[in-house]
């Protein structure tokens, strides 16, 4: 038998896509500017090549050059190290000593730097924003300079004050890929369960009125925008990056699309909350600071209260209770939240989102994460081709969510 | 006879007794990397001489959801169904015949997939229908997914792995 005559669609087109591809996807899948521009970008650049690995001198004098364009003073930069732990940036750490007026002044950063393509394509101008904006209402790294398209750096970036903690105890043997499904042992569970769920109804209930936003776009209450953006987000990635079709794909969209919810209250949503995106001081058991914001946005707290409660995220306990991000069970979870931040948990936007969520991370470990590892656009395609077992369980977890709402 | 399954173990023992100890220690990411290209190659030694079967199993699952397709849509409901018939009839040969090679078993997957897909999205479909067809969609996704999840749960993603059939079960 032979190949030739097997009717396949080409999904090889996405490998370089060109402009009519590009329009007639925007135009299908309309979602927030900046998400439309980010998504841009990356069908853009795709076809310029892979990643190419930098050194650490090449990687300094990037920062050096920056530094110099946004400090307006005498500056160096010292002890330059790589760091890891993130899947999706090249993240590297460094001292930053200034002089201002008085004598000079040290401080530990980090840049974090999108690779050439990454599993989701994400805007570091709206992470800035959002850190920024939180300041003071959750423990977050202190925002210092972005380069909002990569003038400096070969892609864009972001420089952050260093945090010291930890996202896992020191002697556990789980959560060994970012942090999923950490088991932070009795006593520290119970000490962090607080504060994690204090840190989220403070973002959900976070005063927007006086927020000024750049890069984010406040959806209408009232209206479906805050879901449908998400959803046509998720959709077009999807539709950019597969290799080929998953029919569950297409009835979970259909399904979406037809129950699409309406917004009651905007809160800033972090996007990926969850075990293995905050710091911790071990001694203390206090939470120093919440990482990774780049799927932060303005929308539905459903959105994020789904997204927590993800079952790769968790664990059993030793009761054989399902534990939230290894934390809290799930029940305990909604209640203690009600209580905190005095809004309701709406069932149904609960499900509605964890399809969504769980739609949205099999569009990044099926799709987005075999195009890049594809065309070898990461620091870490090796990683990216593992989570393929996470497309797995995130599918099936659809197709239950599914059976029980068709 | 092939000898890839002895190769890959070999190539994980170079990288364990060879090429880690020369691992700049000040680089996380290759010390971060190294392990993961280990535990990837020791998953493929356990899965190498298995793909086969996995292509021959997963197409003979679309075959079910395509064949259940075809039995809920009327015939002229949609200009795919012409398509996914015929597709139904060279797959099931392909399946059956002992010289189907695993590419092309892939290949019949991928395009069965492709055309379930063209079906679902057909706008012009009556409600009642759609509904009969998601159903069914979800219903005959699940051995497949149940399969993947026990392909896949090395990698150490499952909250509670023991709860899973082991591949041979399927295959």
């Amino acid at each position: 038998m032979t190949s030739a005559i097997l009717p396949l669609s080409d999904r090889d087109w996405a490998d370089d896509p060109t402009d009519a591809h590009i329009e007639h996807l925007r135009a299908l899948y309309p979602t927030e500017p900046e998400v439309d521009r980010t998504l841009t970008r990356k069908l853009k650049r795709r076809a310029l090549g892979p990643y190419r690995r930098m050194g650490l001198d090449e990687f300094v004098r990037c920062v050096e050059s920056f530094l110099s364009a946004r400090i307006d003073a005498p500056f160096r930069v010292s002890d330059a190290r790589w760091f890891t732990g993130g899947v999706s940036k090249v993240q590297m750490g460094f001292t930053l000593h200034r002089k201002h007026s008085g004598p000079w002044v040290s401080e530990r950063m980090v840049v974090r730097m999108d690779p050439a393509e990454e599993s989701n394509a994400t805007s570091r101008l709206r992470e800035f924003e959002l850190v920024g904006a939180v300041q003071g209402t959750v423990p977050v790294p202190r925002p210092h300079f972005i380069d909002v398209d990569g003038e400096f750096f070969p892609e864009p970036a972001l420089i952050y004050s260093y945090v010291s903690g930890v996202t896992k105890p020191s002697a556990t043997t789980t959560g060994k890929i970012s942090g999923l499904g950490t088991n932070f042992g009795t006593g520290t569970r119970e000490a962090l369960a607080d504060q994690f769920l204090s840190y989220l109804a403070a973002l959900h209930t976070f005063d927007l009125s006086a927020a000024t936003f750049t890069s984010l776009t406040r959806p209408r209450i009232g209206t479906v925008d805050a879901a449908l953006w998400l959803l046509n987000q998720a959709r077009r990635t999807w539709e950019e990056d597969r290799a080929g079709d998953l029919p569950l794909m297409d009835v979970a969209e259909q399904w979406m699309r037809h129950h699409l919810p309406v917004l009651d209250h905007v809160g800033i949503v972090h996007g990926d909350y969850r075990s293995g995106n905050f710091l911790y001081d071990e001694s203390t058991l206090e939470i120093t600071a919440w990482l990774d914001w780049e799927r932060g946005h303005l929308g539905d707290r459903h959105r994020d209260l789904a997204w927590t409660t993800q079952s790769t995220f968790g664990h059993y306990d030793e009761d054989g209770r399902y534990l939230v991000c290894g934390l809290i069970p799930e029940d305990d979870f909604y209640r203690r939240y009600e209580q905190a931040t005095g809004l309701a948990v709406d069932p149904e936007k609960i499900t509605f989102y964890k399809i969504l969520n769980a739609y949205q991370i099999v569009v990044s470990t099926l799709a987005s994460a075999h195009r890049v590892a594809k065309l070898g656009k990461s620091h870490q395609d090796v990683v990216l081709c593992r989570v393929k077992g996470m497309a797995a369980v995130a599918a099936d977890e659809l197709n239950t969510l599914l059976s029980e709402v068709l | 006879m092939d000898h890839s399954r002895n190769t890959l173990g070999a190539l994980r023992k170079s990288l364990l007794d060879a090429v880690a100890p020369a691992v700049d220690q000040s680089d996380p990411l290759a010390c971060e990397q190294l392990p993961l290209v280990v535990d990837y190659l020791e998953f493929l030694r356990t899965r190498i001489y298995r793909i086969h079967e996995r292509s021959r199993f997963e197409l003979g699952e679309y075959l079910r959801m395509a064949e259940g397709l075809l039995m809920r849509l009327s015939p002229s409901a949609t200009a795919a169904t012409g398509t996914l018939a015929k597709q139904i009839d060279a797959g099931r040969t392909a399946r059956e015949s002992a010289s189907t090679g695993t590419n092309e078993l892939m290949q019949w997957g991928t395009a069965l997939a492709a055309t379930v897909s063209t079906v679902l999205q057909d706008e012009s479909l009556p409600d009642d229908a759609r509904h009969a067809l998601s159903r069914w969609v979800v219903e005959s996704s699940r051995p497949l997914l149940d399969f993947q999840r026990s392909w896949y749960a090395p990698f150490g993603f499952e909250a509670d792995r023991g709860r899973l059939r082991s591949i041979d079960e399927y295959l």
